[in-house]
Parts: structure tokens; sequence; C-alpha cells
């Protein structure tokens, strides 16, 4: 009495149908299977004609067919049982088929369900993990782009600005010349050298600049050892703030921070 | 994709290599020219707070003092902004203007009992910062000696070297008239200010020199039999004493570092050599033989050699040998006529008197380059004596047929007569750092 | 009076005059033709006149050039006149004074001044002078006899006196 084909899973609700249909079916068959199993029992009752037969045969014969009828009604009652039996183990059988397939049934919809989780889940993590890398990707592709982009945007403007500055790059070197000029005769002119200097003296200074060519610090970066000498270099630098800037203010940065390596020559 | 971005990256570079300047590190500037020229520095000068005037203008002592060692500039008061004489009332900006590199602010004031409180401070205008202030209380008369004292503070403070505005002179004076002269020892403050005499005579005097302990001096006196013999004197206690009176010449003294010894030219065996004599036992050892002229010794600092003039080469030129007397050579090459070296403090130096043409000048020798660098353009320079910081020189020279002491700073930039004595001056010596006070 | 002792007179007032300035060592002199030693129109030579030995000694400076102790032909004349007579007179005690003028180092002319002394001295004792009544000393440049500073009071000023 299997039901149908229990390996495919149509889905949750077609197997509740399946189910309750093999119960029925089952049901209605293990009812019929009763009826049936008792009708046989009727039946088989026949009529033995009353002859004279003698007493002793005839109780022979009764007792014979007493015996038989014991042994029928034994081996009747032995199909009956066992019959009962069968059907017991039958409807026993019939259960725990039922309850292994309601359990498979169970199981599959449980497995079905569990694997669908995890199927789902699965799904859900890879979809998850996929979208996350996606849009990893996708963020990278984008920064990676947008980097580009910028880098692009960048070099093309750095291409542009070297093209200008090649263009104008005389201009713009003569420039810059123009003003380490005006800064170095500035700062000698405020050079008070102490007596004493010597050639081979070396004092180098490290001066920050703000736009307007004002000293913000200079701070000594290699001391010559006298400490006289070292303090009229600061000296120097100071006095000689504000220091000369190109007109071209975008050439500041060429002069935000300066190196002035002070390093005395002509007559000791 | 990546290819392309490598490509640019390639370009880029390239463009950027062809203006390394401009994206390369920081930007070094050379200077290699200034003006040589002493520290700009404002003194105001020292308030008096009151009526009272102090005997001293001290400012005054220290701006001279500042100026004559050549490596400061005082500047022009009238260009003060203004004059501050207490800390609250300094404004940095005020100097900055006047393009001042460091400031003297100070006060006098009077106290008890004929004393004085001077004050002073040191500032760095740049730095914006105090570097010195001290307060003393002094009786009247030591008015300069307190003002010299500051001058070396702030000449300690701005050139890391000690000042030698506390030192003293020696120095021969000659009045009268021919064949009634009057000769006087004297010793007096490094600018010449408040003369002691040490000792008068009719007879000539030469070549004072200072013990390395600055309490004695040695010098050349024609008082015995009149002709030249060496004579000691302690400048504390006056005592004195003749030390050699040899036959012939006894001159030229010339102190040991150690002080223990004296060189000196003697020319008992005939010609004037270079001999030492041991003070405690008046022992004497020959150094030189030679029948050419060897005089005017002096010893190097280490003790190690004695410079000296001889003229064995046909003119006088300076020499040197071992303090033994071994390994004499030449140390002079320029010039016609070179004589009467001593060495500086350091011993890096010769300061001597050079003549060429009949023009004889005040030179420094730079003992390891051997270059001859003249000091002064007046034609009758003699006996050059360095500052024991080796920074300045001392020497007599003429002016206006008058024999006066002038200073010249060692790079030959700053020269300044010191206050006139009366008559002839001549014959100067510096002396050491440490100093004596005479009690006579 | 007679021309020629006018002239004599003349002449050797001329030479007095011209020894009382004492400034020279060697003498130009007065061309003393009344002598008979003069210019010869054949011959064109002329004669350095001899002093007298008298007039020699009355010098007492002898004479030198620039950082120099020679002692040149004149001034030899002066120190073979003084050691003659001082050999002649051996009780006479002489000093012979040594000195320089005043360029250059103090101490260094003091010794220039003796060799100066202890030139004419060894050319005395060469031109017999003998004793030990002989002195030398040497005052530099701390005595000049003249005081201004010119190449003529420099001249004066190196000398050796001779004193007694």
């Amino acid at each position: 009495m299997p039901s149908g084909n229990a390996r495919r899973l149509p889905g949750g609700r077609k197997a509740i149908i399946y189910a309750v249909l093999v119960h029925l079916a089952l049901i209605a068959l293990v009812v019929v299977g009763f009826r049936w199993q008792a009708k046989p029992a009727a039946a088989p009752a026949k009529v033995v004609q009353a002859q004279a037969v003698n007493d002793a045969e005839m109780q022979k014969e009764v007792e014979r067919r007493k015996k038989l009828e014991r042994e029928r009604e034994q081996q009747e009652a032995k199909k009956k049982r066992e019959q009962e039996e069968r059907e017991r183990q039958a409807a026993e059988e019939k259960r725990r088929q039922e309850q292994a397939v309601i359990a498979e049934q169970k199981r599959k919809e449980q497995d079905k369900r569990k694997a669908a989780e995890a199927e789902n889940k699965r799904k859900d993590e890879a979809r998850q993990a996929e979208a996350k890398k996606k849009k990893e990707i996708e963020e990278r592709r984008k920064s990676a782009e947008t980097n580009l982009k910028e880098q692009l945007a960048r070099e093309e403007k750095e291409r542009i600005e070297a093209k200008a500055r090649a263009e104008q790059s005389a201009r713009a070197q003569s420039e810059l010349a123009r003003v380490e000029n005006l800064i170095r005769q500035k700062v000698e002119r405020n050079w008070v050298r102490p007596a004493g200097w010597t050639r081979g003296m070396e004092c180098v200074v490290r001066v920050r600049l703000a736009p307007t060519g004002e000293v913000i610090s200079a701070t000594i970066a290699r001391p010559s050892g006298n400490a006289a000498f070292d303090r009229s270099v600061e000296n120097a630098v100071y006095k000689a703030s504000p220091l000369p800037l190109p007109e071209d203010k975008g050439l500041f940065e060429h002069f935000r921070e300066l190196e002035l390596r002070f390093r005395p020559e002509g007559q000791a | 994709m990546k290819a392309v971005r490598i490509l640019l990256k390639l370009i880029l570079m390239a463009l950027l290599a062809g203006h390394a300047s401009l994206a390369s590190a920081i930007l070094t500037i050379e200077i290699t020219q200034g003006v040589d020229g002493g520290l700009p520095i404002a003194i105001v000068p020292f308030d008096g707070a009151g009526k009272q005037q102090p005997p001293q203008d001290v400012a005054a002592v220290i701006e001279a003092d500042l100026a004559r060692s050549g490596r400061f500039t005082p500047l022009d008061k009238k260009f003060f902004v203004s004059r501050p004489s207490e800390d609250r009332q300094v404004v940095y900006k005020d100097w900055r203007i006047v393009k001042a590199e460091a400031l003297v602010i100070g006060n006098v004031k009077p106290l008890a009992q004929g004393r004085w409180q001077v004050e002073f401070r040191l500032y760095d205008i740049y730095k914006e910062k105090q570097l010195a202030g001290y307060s003393y209380v002094v009786a009247g008369n030591h008015l300069r000696a307190v003002a010299h004292q500051i001058s070396d503070i702030i000449y300690e403070k701005l050139t890391g070297e000690p000042g030698v505005f506390s030192t003293r002179i020696a120095y021969v004076t000659r009045e009268g008239v021919v064949k009634r002269f009057s000769y006087k020892l004297q010793i007096a403050d490094s600018d010449g200010h408040n003369p002691l005499n040490l000792w008068t005579s009719k007879e000539p005097i030469l070549s004072p020199a200072w013990a390395p302990d600055g309490e004695r001096l040695a010098y050349v006196s024609f008082e015995h039999q009149r002709r030249p013999t060496l004579y000691l004197q302690n400048v504390v206690n006056g005592a004195r004493h003749r030390i050699a009176g040899f036959d012939g010449i006894n001159s030229a003294p010339a102190w040991s570092p150690d002080g223990t010894k004296l060189a000196l030219t003697l020319s008992r065996d005939g010609n004037p050599e270079i001999y030492v004599m041991r003070l405690s036992d008046s022992t004497l050892t020959r150094l030189t033989n030679h029948p050419a002229i060897d005089t005017e010794p002096s010893w190097s600092p280490d003790g190690k050699e004695i410079a000296f003039t001889s003229d064995r080469g046909g003119k006088p030129q300076i020499y040197r040998m071992r303090a033994d007397g071994g390994k004499v050579e030449r140390v002079t090459f320029e010039g016609e006529y070179n004589a009467r070296a001593s060495y500086s403090a350091d011993g890096k130096m010769l300061t001597l008197v050079s003549g060429a043409q009949g023009r004889y000048h005040a030179a420094l020798l730079h003992l390891h380059s051997s270059v001859l660098q003249v000091l002064t353009d007046t034609p009758l320079d003699e006996s050059p004596s360095f500052a024991p910081n080796g920074r300045m020189i001392l020497y007599a020279t003429d002016r206006g047929g008058r024999g006066v002491l002038a200073s010249v700073s060692s790079d030959g930039r700053v020269r300044q007569l010191l206050k006139l004595q009366e008559g002839d001056v001549r014959e100067p010596a510096w002396s050491p750092f440490n100093r004596s006070t005479p009690t006579h | 009076m007679d021309k020629k002792l006018q002239l004599t007179i003349l002449g050797i007032a001329a030479l007095f005059l011209t020894a009382c300035g004492g400034s020279e060592a060697t003498k130009p002199d007065v061309e003393d033709k009344s002598v008979g030693t003069g210019t010869s129109a054949d011959t064109g030579v002329s004669g350095r006149p001899l002093d007298a030995r008298t007039d020699l000694l009355a010098k007492r400076r002898v004479y030198f050039a620039f950082d120099s102790s020679a002692v040149d032909e004149e001034n030899r004349a002066i120190v073979e006149a003084h050691a003659a007579y001082l050999a002649a007179n051996k009780n006479i005690k002489v000093v012979f004074e040594g000195h320089a003028d005043e360029r250059g180092t103090r101490e260094y002319n003091l010794a220039l001044g003796e060799r100066r002394a202890q030139a004419v001295e060894r050319m005395a004792k060469i031109l017999g002078l003998t004793g030990d009544r002989i002195k030398t000393v040497s005052y530099g440049e701390e005595k000049p006899v003249a005081m201004d500073h010119s190449e003529a009071a420099w001249a004066l000023n190196r000398r050796v006196e001779i004193i007694y």
C-alpha cells in the first residue's frame, strides 16, 4: 500500500494531501480487509446429512468431525489469529509505514525545510557575499575609477600645467631665479658677519615663510660650531624679513620652506 | 585599463623629470657675502634716577669698550625710538626698527655713603629674550671697574669668548726735553684710564713683560751704570730687584707660560744671544749660538717653542726654535724686516712689526698658513702686544709727532687711540686675565 | 793785504764752518784753489782735500748706513785718528756708545747700537788701541740727537759716540 513515488517531493502542501489520501486509503483497505477476513470465516460452514451409522463409527466420526471441527476451529482460529495477526501486523505495518512515511515525510519535510533553510541560508549568504563582493568590487571599481579619474584629472592637470610651465618655463625659471637673487641680496644686506669668520665656516638655516614673505621661523639645521657666527646668521634672516616673493602667487610653494646656506667668502 | 594607467604614470614622470628642480626637495640659497662689521648693538644711556650724576657714565664706558673691541657697532642714539631703563619698558619692535641685534639697558642709583647701585640687562632682540642681567653695589671710584665687568659679560654672551675689558696694560712714558727726560713705568685699565705709576727714572725703561700671574713685571732699565739691565717688580707690593746685570746688553725679558723662567737677551759672550734664566736660582741656559743678533724671544703658550728675532739671514726676520734651543727654523718670508714677535693665547698667531720700504706696521702672522696680515697703515708702529683673548692688539705708534698707544682688532677693522697720557707713550704690554689689585 | 793770504784765511775759515756743522760724514767741502791742488786745465783731475789730524779728533761721532754696522772709508779716518791718539795716551778711558735711529724695534736697535759700537772698537784695536780702559755700551734708539721723523734726523742718530 505504498502511496505514489515518495521520492519526489513536489512541495509541502502536496505532500500533506498525499499523506491524507494515503491514510484514507490505508484505513479503507484496513476496513475492507477486516470484512474480507470475516467472510471466509462464515462461508465454509457446510451442512452434513444425518445417516445411520453406527454409533461407534458415528462417535468416531463425530469425534473425528469434532476433531476436525476442532482442528478446523483451531485452524480457523489460528487463521483468524494469523489473520488478525497479519492484519495487526499489516495494520501495524501500515501504521509503521504510515508513521515511517509520516516520519519520513516529516523528515523529508524537515530535511526539505532544513535543506531549504540551509539552502536559503546559503543562498542568502552566497547572495550576501556575492552582493558584498559585488559591492566591494563595485566600490573598488568605483574608487579605482574615481582614483583613476582623479589621477587622470591630476595627470591631465599636471600635464596641462607642466605643459604650461614648459611653455612658460623660461619665464618661470627666470622668475624663480630672480626672486632667489632678491632673497639672497636682501639677506646679504642684513648679514653682519662677525669678526674672525673664516672661509670654510658654514651654517645652514631652515626658514619657513608666510605667503606675505614674513619669516615664521628660522631654525639652525646645521650649526657652524661658532656661537657668534650662528647668531649673526639667525639675525640676518630675521632682519631681512619679509623676504621678497614672486608676483605669481602660484609660485609661492617653492619658497614656503627654504634653506639658507651661509658660507662666507671674500676677505676674511 | 591597467596598462593605460602605467603609461600615463610614465608620461607624468617624464614630464616631472624635466622640471626636477621645481618638483624636488627644499630650495637652498647660498649666502656668501655680508657686511663685515660689529654686531649692531643698542646701548641706551643708563638712567640716573634723580639729579645726582654718578661720577662715571657707565653706559659710555661700556659703549667705548665694545666699540674698541671691533666686535660691536654701537648704534647711533639719535635713532632710538624709546629709551627704556627697566625691563618692563622694553618693546622689542622698537629695536627691530633700528636693526639692533642686541640691546643693553640699565640704571645707576645713588645709595648712602657715596655708594651706587648699578643694574643692567642685555637682550637678544630677534629671539626676544633677556640674555643677562645683574645688579651691583659699588663705591663711586669703582664705577668704571663695574662698567668694564658689564662689558666683559656682554662680550662673552654675544661672542662666546672672554672679554678683556677688566684687564690692564703696562707701558712707559717719557716726558721732558732732550738730556732732561723723565721716564715712568705705569699700568692702567685696558682703555688707558686710571694710570698708576710703578717706577720713575731719569734713564730709559724698555720692554715691560707681565708674569702669567699678573702680579709681576720684568723690564729693562738703564738706571744701573747707565746701561741696560733687567729688573723684576711686584705690581702688588712694589718690591723690585735687579735680576740680570751682566756685561753687555741685558734685555728683552719673556716669561715662560708657567711663570718660573724668563727668556732674555744677553750679549755677555760677545754678541746678543738668547738665554733662559730659571728664576728660583738664577741659573742660565744659553739657547742660541750664532754670531748674528738674536733677540726678542717669545714663549709659545704651550711652553714648547720660542719665537725670536734674528738677522742671521742678513736682515731681521722671525725664527722659532724648540724651548731647549734645538730645531731653529725661519718663519717670516715676506717683507724686508720682521721683528718682535709674540704669540696669541691660542698659539696660532704671532703679532710682530713688519717693515718694508721704510714703513713699519703692526702685523699678524697666521702660523698654519704663513699668511702675513698687515694691520695698520701708520709707518712707525712698535711693540704690538696681544690681548689675552687674542682678539685685539695694543701697539705704540706716532700721532702728530707724539708717541701714543692704539689698539686694533685682530681682523684689522677697528682701530682706536687710547686715552693719551702725558708725554710720549711707548712699549705697551697687555696683562694676562689674572688680575691683581695694587695696594700702593 | 796779500791776496793769496786773504784767500787762504777765507779757505780755512770755510773749512772750520763746515766742521762745526758736524752733520756730514763725508765732506764735499770747499774747493781750495789757493792750496794749489785744484783742477789743472790740462788734465781735468781734481783731488780730495785731506783733513788735518786735529780736525778729525774734533769729530766724536762715527755714522752708519741704515741697519748697518759697517764703518766706511770716511769714518774710518776718524776712528784711526782717535785710535792713534788714545794709543799715545794710555791712561785715557774711552767709551764707544752705540745708537740707532728710531725705525724698527727697540730691542733690535739696542743690539744694533751695540754692534756698531763693537765695530768701532774692533777697528780701533786693529789701528793700535789697546788696554782694558775701553768700554762699549748701547743705547739703541733711546738717546737720539735729532728728534724729528725725517731721513736727515735718522741719519744723525745712526752713530757711535767716542767718549773720553
